[in-house]
């Protein structure tokens, strides 16, 4: 995956509103070290600063927030350097709530899909201060869940990066494997980004 | 607008508190010599510690999200944690573990339920002790004792053995004095 990015571009994601907690960007951490060793850190953080930003993953607190466009230049450098597939990017995703702090606040919630899908909104929250994730249809008997999100149109790799990351966060519920798709989404004419699953 | 600084100063103090809480927390788990983990009701692993993934062959990434059947032996876990959910918790109870190469570890589980606030259990903790060395060791001592038990036997044997050849011996020379 290739996506376009430079100085300006770069400036521009800078000023999209709202934050994320420190924790998306220790589980990145996790999985680049995982796969690409400190090595695959130090280029990233050299290319952050080549876009005129700043991102120490080292210093990096899981509970302050940082801006979300560097998030977004975070992910996008990281696939670029590492030629990462959608497939690589909903695989980072899926792999965040295994390393993530946040992830642990709700593991009390884990006892039934009926209370976690009843947290998602908050899970959100947890993490973004902007757009809103809610959940719409949880139909056990079909096996098929449904999640709205909102107001969070940050940039298509987000999208790759959340569907990895719900699809974990479901399968550690219902034991197995899903199928799942982003339905719907405002980078494709969509009017919300919708996420669906089903197992 | 000085509440609310002050409420940000207050939250700011608590998430740092949280952030070394857990840092204590991982390292105290990282210390720990004993395999520990932690699942959800239905036995997903939430969390595991570097003594479980080295028990266990896989790191943390491959382990958190895994059933926990897929790590020991299906049916005997399954069935301590529905019995640890029933109990709280469990002790001692002998599972084979099965490493990623798929080589098998006798291990010894205990579990206990973890509950939130409203008293709904959460998930469950899982200790596991190697019983390796130990079983190696009673394998040692059972065929030492097999040793033992053959030799004694062959000890009384030949004891039987003499004492019939004595009563032979008295029998003879008694004969032999009758013959005189």
């Amino acid at each position: 995956m290739d996506y376009e990015i430079n100085k300006e571009i770069a400036d521009s994601l800078m000023k999209l509103k709202g934050e994320v907690r420190g924790v998306a960007f220790k589980t990145d951490e996790s999985f680049i070290l995982n796969r690409k060793g400190e090595e695959g850190i130090k280029q990233v953080e050299q290319k952050i600063k080549e876009l005129g930003q700043s991102l120490e993953f080292r210093k990096v607190e899981s509970l302050d927030f940082y801006p979300i466009g560097l998030r977004v230049i975070s992910l996008i450098v990281a696939a670029n350097l590492f030629k990462f597939t959608k497939e690589d990017i909903v695989e980072m995703g899926s792999a965040a709530p295994k390393v993530s702090l946040i992830m642990k606040f709700f593991f009390q919630y884990f006892l039934s899909l009926s209370r976690t899908f009843s947290q998602v909104g908050s899970m959100w929250e947890k993490h973004y201060t902007s757009g809103h994730l809610s959940p719409e249809v949880l139909d056990e008997e079909r096996k098929f869940i449904s999640l709205k999100l909102e107001g969070a149109d940050f940039h298509p790799v987000m999208c790759d990066y959340l569907l990895g990351y719900f699809t974990r966060v479901i399968e550690m519920i219902i034991k197995g494997k899903s199928e799942s798709e982003e339905s719907e989404c405002t980078f494709k004419g969509g009017k919300v980004h919708r996420f669906t699953f089903r197992w | 607008m000085v509440k609310i600084s002050e409420d940000k100063k207050k939250i700011q103090v608590l998430l740092d508190d949280l952030v070394v809480l857990e840092s204590y927390n991982k390292d105290l788990l990282s210390f720990a010599p004993v395999p520990i983990c932690y699942t959800s009701p239905q036995g997903v692993i939430l969390e595991a510690n570097p003594a479980f993934e080295q028990i266990s062959g896989r790191d943390a990434y491959t382990l958190i999200g895994e059933s926990i059947e897929s790590i020991f032996d299906k049916e005997p876990i399954t069935k301590l944690l529905e019995e640890t959910i029933n109990k709280t918790s469990i002790k001692g109870r002998e599972i084979s573990l099965f490493k990623k190469d798929g080589e098998k570890i006798e291990t010894s589980v205990l579990a206990q339920t973890r509950k939130d606030k409203e008293g709904l259990i959460s998930g469950c903790f899982i200790g596991v002790f190697d019983l390796t060395e130990i079983k190696k060791t009673e394998k040692e001592l059972n065929n030492k004792i097999k040793e033992l038990e053959k030799i004694n036997k062959l000890s009384i044997g030949r004891e039987l053995k003499m004492i019939e050849l004595k009563k032979e011996i008295k029998q003879l020379m008694a004969q032999l004095a009758e013959k005189r």
